[in-house]
Parts: C-alpha cells; structure tokens; sequence
C-alpha cells in the first residue's frame, strides 16, 4: 500500500490510473495518487530496504484513556501518573519527594539514554527498570 | 533584578512585642537552591558553593548581625526530606537536634516550589520558628511563573522573602524576617500515621520496613497538602518557551548529540588540563620559575649560609613557551636558554678531608638543597608540578558543576556504569578522581549503597590516576609508541570494567537506584567558580606540601643511610625479574607509595630526562605499574576513615598485588611477542 505524501491517502499503487496518452508513460516512476491527483516519485527499494532497518520503530499510539506502563509512551508524551507499580517503599518514598506520585502530571522527555521525565519544573533521570514499573494515563 | 512584585516578605504572624532576635540560625533546604550562596551573603564567608549534591558534606559556620545582634549561621547539606536515610539528611537532623533553639530558614528554589513545600510541612511538624526563603526569582520570572507571596505565607504562617542569593537582592528583607521568625500555622502539619493505601495503589509488601511504609504515607498526604496550597498561590503568567539553558540541557542527555558533547568537553578537559596545566605551566614553572630562579638562589643561600668546600654543576636549561594545540604540536611564543646551577655538585677532590662540623653543614645542605633536598625536591615538585595541574583540574571542575552538567553526564554513562556494577551517580567521585583520589574517595558518600561505595573505592584506588600523576604519565606516553599508548589506555578501561564486575558480582548486597535530579543549565559565575578552586587549593596545599616534605626527607635519609641500594637490592627479583625494570626504580615505588605523582615524576625522569635509562617497553611496564599501584598514603587513611579499617587492608593488599602482577605480565607479553 501506497501513501500520498501530500494528502496521506492510502490506496494500492498498482490500481492507481494515469493518463495513456502522456508521453512520458514509458518510463515514469511517477505514481498519482486517486484523491487528489498528487504525483510523486516511488521509494526506491534500497531506501525502504534502509528505512525498515534502521528507521526507528514508534510504538503506536495507545487508545484514549488505557493504562500503559511509561516505556510504552512516545516521547514527548504527557500522561498522569495512575500508580507505581511494584511494592519498593524506600523507591516510592524517593520518587514522592520530587512530587512524583500518583495524580501527578509528568512528560516524558527522553527513552535514552536514560529515561529523562519532567514533572512540574523538576526533571528526573530515570534506569529503565524504575520507569517499568509507572502505570499511566496519557493525556 | 527585581524579584517580582511580591518584593516584600510577608504573611508572618507578628511576633510578640520585644521578642529577642535570634542568636542561632540554621539554614536547611533542599540540594542545588543557593543555601551556600545565601550563607555566604549573610556571614560574608567563603564555603564550597555546588550545583552537584554531595560536595556540601561538612557544616560551615559563620556569624552574621541580625536585629541588632549578633547571630551564629549554620549551613548544612542539602536534603529532600528530613528522614535520616541518607548521610547528609542524618547530618541535617543532627545539627537541627544539637541546637533546639535555632531558628530554621529554609531556602527554596522559587521554580521548585513542590519540592520545597514537602519539605516545608515536614520542619513545620518540628514545632519551631522558621522563615521560608524563595530563592533565584528571576529564574521563576524566565520561566513564567509567579508566586502568590503573601497568600503563601498566609497559608503556612510564616514569613516568606523573594531572593535572588547570586546578586544579593532581598537579604536585608531576609535579615529583617529572621528577627521576626514564627511557628507555623498548626493546620499545615500532617499527621503520618493517618491514611490507608488510596485506590490504584498497590497494597504494602509485609515484608517491607514498617517505617518506610510510614515515611511514603506521609510523603502522600504532605503531597496532597502542597498540591492544594500550590493551586492557590502559583500561576503561569505566560507560556513557558525552552530558553537556550533548557535547550543545552536537553542536548546534552541527547543519545547523539550528548554523545558528541561528552567527547567535546573530555576533549576540551584533556586540552586545559594535560595539555595547558600539565604542560605549558607545569614548564613555566618548573623550567623557568624553579629551574632558573628559585632553585639555584636556594642553593647560594645554602651555600653561603652552611659553607664547605664544593663546587656545583651547571647545566643548560632551555625553556619554550609554549601553546598546546595537540600533545605534539603547538604554537611557540618565546623561546631561551640559561645555564644555571644545579644541585649537583662536586667536592673539592685536592683538599682536606671534611672536618666533623664541614659534614654536619654538608648534611644541612644536602637537607636543603641537595639532590633530594626540601626546597630543590619537595617544594620543586609539590609548587611546580602539582599546583599547576591541581588548579586547571579544579577550575575546569568548578565550571562543569556550576554549570549543571554533571548531573547530565551521569546519565550518559549510566549504562556503561551498570556494566561495572555501578550506576551513573558515581561518575562525581571518578572524575574527582582525575583531580585527587583522596578528595574523590571522600566523595563516595553521595552514593547511597556500601556495595556502590566500597567499589568505586576500589577503582578508584586501581584505576584512576590523579592529576599530578596523569600529567607525568601523558609526559610519559610522549616517549612511547602511539600503538603503546592506546594499549595502555585501553588496559587500564578494561582493568576498571573486569575489576568493577568481579567486585560488585562478589560483594554482596544491592546497588541504588538510579533516580537523579538534573538542575537546570546555568552560566557558571566567575566568582563562584574561583571562590571554589581556592577553597579546594587551599585544602589540597594543606595535605599536599607536609607530606611532599615528609616523603622527600624520607627519600633523603635513605640516600644518607646509603639505604636506598640496600632496599632496591630486595625488591630487585621483584622490579628487575618480574618486571623488568632497573634497580633504581624501586625507590621510585618506594616513594609513590609516600606520593603516588612523586614516584611518577621520579620514573619519568628516568624515562625522558636528560640521561633517560628506561627504553619503551621499559616505559610502558612503569606507567602500567604505576597506574594501578596503591594511591598515596592520604588516600590510605581516607578510606580507612570512609569504609574501615578491615575493607581498607584488603583493598591495599588487592591493588599492591595487582598492579605487580599485571605489570610483570605486561613486560613478559610484550618481551615474548617482541616488542
């Protein structure tokens, strides 16, 4: 499936319809798109060969209202803070001190290194392990 | 800068009439909000001011006039919450419980107002007259936020001052509310034994502390408090746009482009550091200052004080001003050469034999000025080399922590840290180690684990050189291959990595986690960064100049005795067969052991001084050895003093035993592969 790089319409480049009589139609890569008649030029193979590789894998967007564990967010994200999940006091205790508890609202700035969230004027860096165990909403 | 609008303290209860001022002040708040700025403003006294937790570990006093009299001001370490959990909040209660009649001034980051209020309610709960400080203003009004001054301190019931601690702005406000300090309102104190788990938390582990369980309880409810309190009296005035600071930070935890600022500000370290500090003015002095001037008027002196018939040497010094691009290459400014005396010398071989009191002048003079003398030695090496390359490190230091890149720096190397069993946190005490492993190990205490502190000890200890020794081993790996180089520097990485594992798979016990707060990005202030090196300069001078003194005329008696062959002459299967390196250098263990950069430098004349003795393998063999062997003997007692005494021998005998070991296979390795 094809996707118009100007009005995001999603169709199969192989029943897309192109003018018989154009001059160029023998060796144009060019594919129009049915709803609004943009042209653009196919992704070479290598390039979609490259982008599946390496490009990077956003984790889709979680419904409106789920619970999601924070590593499920994308960055940049904002949610509010459900729970903590896991039952380390001295942990809680520590993350409650900088105001990270539940009710509060946080973003969550950065995945890597670590994982960096802002709640109210305070960032807090994170290991991946602590960021598990926050349940949230996002918002 | 003005502070805003609320210029004014205000929202305290009126104090009784003819109420006495305060004779005891105590300043306590939460870490990187200006405390230590703030007490020096009031006491006019100079104490270590750090954006970085940790660095404020012990308690400065000073006096200050308040109301009319005079007023003793304590500063402690900064804290998040008042349980006594962590070295610098045991340190905060005690001094809060040793003076029961000291007025509590609790310092704010005005931006930071949640963090600050949590630990507002819970001093509240202690029952004793306090004022509230809002401290960097103009920082809150970069942001966009205000704050309802007087309806805060009419919700605590205690007199809340704006500041701007930096410039000065609102002390004498401060002083003026201090004198008027008051109990806070009963209604803000949070009673910890109410609440039960809220729904969507998790029920508590049986098994956990019943005073943890405590402690989070409260924590929540004081949170809800402040929450409500917050609503009533902070506001957004306009929308909040990242500034470059903020922008810089976000950089500079950026997978990439963090990346690249670590490689750039280690780079640039090296450059000011091994390059500037280590070589051009560890030149300028040494050469030039010590060469030229200092030592050979020291030897006139002596001579014309204690006369005995002799002659002394002369030898041509050149010197060349220079400034470092590479470890190679740099720009020449100026270039001389002098031929100065030097401490050698002959005696006169057609005269008399010295008479008994000619001996005793000779020894004075050998004690002076001689080849191992006080003021051509210890002084030479204590003033020339290690002060220089001491003070670039503590400067450079100074700016990366004002700077709030520290913090930032700890999340990058964070995952690398875990490979070593530790966690990012301890990139403080290893970069401090750079500096001086004694003040690094000191430094252990921010880490909140005995694992984690007992660890970084030990690596501390094996792995990392400090300042003075890293100059002389980069002066060293000048004389060496590039191949050699890079081997020894990915040696030494490796050792760290290997040792770090095996230390924390074998220790028991678990490591901390890894939840640190970053500060905003500031621009350092000049001031506060020189004010820093100097208190750090005047505290390493005070340790380092007795025990140059000491291990200089401990060299020297040796030399008198005619004990130093003899004791070379034991180590000899140690340092000639095993390691394969010349009699003389033992003495040079011998004495890194007194001064780890001492044995270094005395290697490294050995190595690339005028008659140099060692070839490159032999070099590398040394700087291996030296590496790894035991820091210096105020290292020892530091880590006596932070982990015992028991911990300690264990350590000493691990890393003596490893360094000779590794250094022997280093020099079989690479005799066998024919290097």
């Amino acid at each position: 499936m094809q996707r118009c790089a100007l009005c995001g319409f999603e169709f199969d480049p192989a029943a897309a319809s192109c003018a018989h009589a154009c001059p160029l139609a023998t060796n144009c890569n060019l594919t129009r798109c049915p709803s609004c008649g943009y042209e653009f030029p196919q992704e070479p193979r290598a390039v979609g060969w490259l982008r599946r590789l390496f490009g990077r894998r956003r984790p889709p967007a979680p419904p409106d209202g789920a619970l999601v564990a924070l590593p499920d967010l994308v960055e940049g994200a904002s949610a509010e803070l459900v729970c903590l999940h896991g039952t380390n006091p001295r942990r809680h205790n520590a993350l409650a001190v900088y105001g990270v508890a539940p009710g509060c609202r946080l973003v969550l700035q950065q995945k890597r290194p670590a994982y960096v969230i802002r709640v109210g004027e305070t960032e807090l860096a994170l290991d991946e392990a602590i960021a598990r165990e926050f349940i949230v909403r996002q918002v | 800068m003005n502070p805003g609008p609320e210029v004014s303290a205000a929202g305290e209860s009126p104090a009784p009439a003819g109420a006495p001022a305060p004779s005891e002040i105590v300043l306590v708040g939460n870490p990187n909000v200006g405390k230590s700025v703030l007490f020096s403003k009031l006491t006019g006294k100079f104490v270590i001011i750090s954006n970085y937790p940790g660095t404020t570990v012990e308690i400065a006093r000073g006096s200050s006039v308040i109301g009319g009299s005079a007023c003793v001001v304590l500063d402690t370490p900064g804290v998040n919450e008042l349980a006594p959990r962590t070295e610098d909040a045991r340190v905060t209660c005690d001094v809060l419980r040793e003076h029961p009649g000291a007025t509590i001034v609790q310092v704010a980051d005005a931006k930071n107002l949640r963090r600050a209020l949590l630990l507002t309610l819970e001093i509240a709960a202690l029952g004793r007259p306090m004022v509230l400080v809002l401290n960097m203003m103009d920082e809150l009004d970069r942001c966009g936020g205000a704050v309802d001054v007087r309806a805060l301190g009419a919700a605590l019931g205690i007199p809340v001052v704006p500041t701007i601690a930096t410039s000065g702005t609102g002390v004498h406000l401060l002083k003026a509310a201090i004198a008027r300090a008051s109990v806070p309102a009963p209604a803000i104190r949070v009673d910890e034994a109410a609440g039960k788990p809220g729904p969507g938390e998790p029920h508590p582990d049986p098994a956990a502390s019943l005073e943890i369980e405590r402690a989070y309880r409260g924590t929540s409810l004081r949170l809800e408090r402040v929450n409500r309190i917050l609503a009533d009296t902070y506001r957004l005035v306009r929308p909040h746009r990242p500034n470059l600071a903020q922008k810089l930070g976000w950089w500079a935890t950026h997978p990439l482009r963090g990346s690249l600022m670590v490689a750039a500000v280690l780079y640039f370290s090296f450059w000011f550091v091994g390059l500037l500090g280590a070589g051009t003015l560890v030149d300028l002095f040494e050469t030039a200052g010590f060469g030229w001037y200092v030592k050979p008027w020291s030897i006139r002196a002596a001579d014309a004080l204690l006369p005995f018939p002799h002659t002394h040497a002369v030898e041509e010094a050149p010197y060349a001003l220079q400034v470092p691009f590479t470890p190679t290459s740099g720009l020449t400014l100026l270039e001389a050469t002098r031929s100065p005396i030097s401490p050698r010398y002959t005696l006169d071989a057609a005269g008399p034999p010295l008479s008994f009191l000619q001996s005793a002048l000779r020894f004075a003079h050998d004690f002076l000025v001689g080849e191992y003398g006080l003021l051509t030695m210890a002084l030479a090496y204590g003033l020339a080399i290690v002060l220089p390359i001491v003070t670039t490190f503590f400067l450079l230091f100074g700016v990366l922590e004002d700077s709030g890149y520290l913090p930032r720096l700890a999340v990058m190397v964070n995952r690398l840290f875990r490979a070593m069993g530790l966690n990012g946190k301890a990139v403080l005490p290893m970069i401090l180690g750079l500096g001086c492993d004694t003040m690094a190990t000191m430094t252990t205490r921010i880490l909140e684990t005995r694992k984690e502190r007992v660890v970084t000890t030990l690596l501390l200890a094996l792995a990392v050189p400090c300042s003075a020794q890293l100059g002389v081993l980069l002066a060293m790996m000048a004389s060496i291959s590039y191949g050699a180089a890079v081997f020894w520097v990915a040696l030494m990485l490796a050792v760290a990595f290997a040792i770090g594992w095996l230390a924390a798979r074998l220790y028991g016990g678990e490591s901390s986690d890894f939840i640190l707060e970053l500060p905003p990005m500031r621009r350092p202030q000049a001031s506060n960064v020189a004010l820093k090196t100097l208190a750090r300069l005047q505290w390493y001078l005070k340790e380092v100049i007795p025990l140059f003194v000491l291990g200089t005329a401990v060299l020297f008696l040796l030399d008198q005795m005619a004990l130093l062959g003899k004791i070379a002459r034991l180590g000899e299967p140690l340092v000639t067969g095993w390691l394969g390196l010349p009699r003389e250098t033992a003495s040079a263990f011998l004495i890194g052991f007194l001064r780890r950069d001492y044995g270094a430098v005395y290697l490294l004349d050995a190595a690339t001084g005028a008659g140099a003795t060692l070839s490159q393998h032999q070099v590398l063999v040394a700087m291996v050895t030296i590496t790894l062997f035991m820091p210096c003997i105020a290292t020892l007692f530091m880590i006596a003093r932070e982990l015992g005494k028991k911990t300690a021998a264990v350590i000493t005998v691990f890393v003596f035993s490893f360094a000779f070991l590794t250094g022997g296979l280093v020099h079989h390795a690479a005799s066998w592969m024919g290097f």
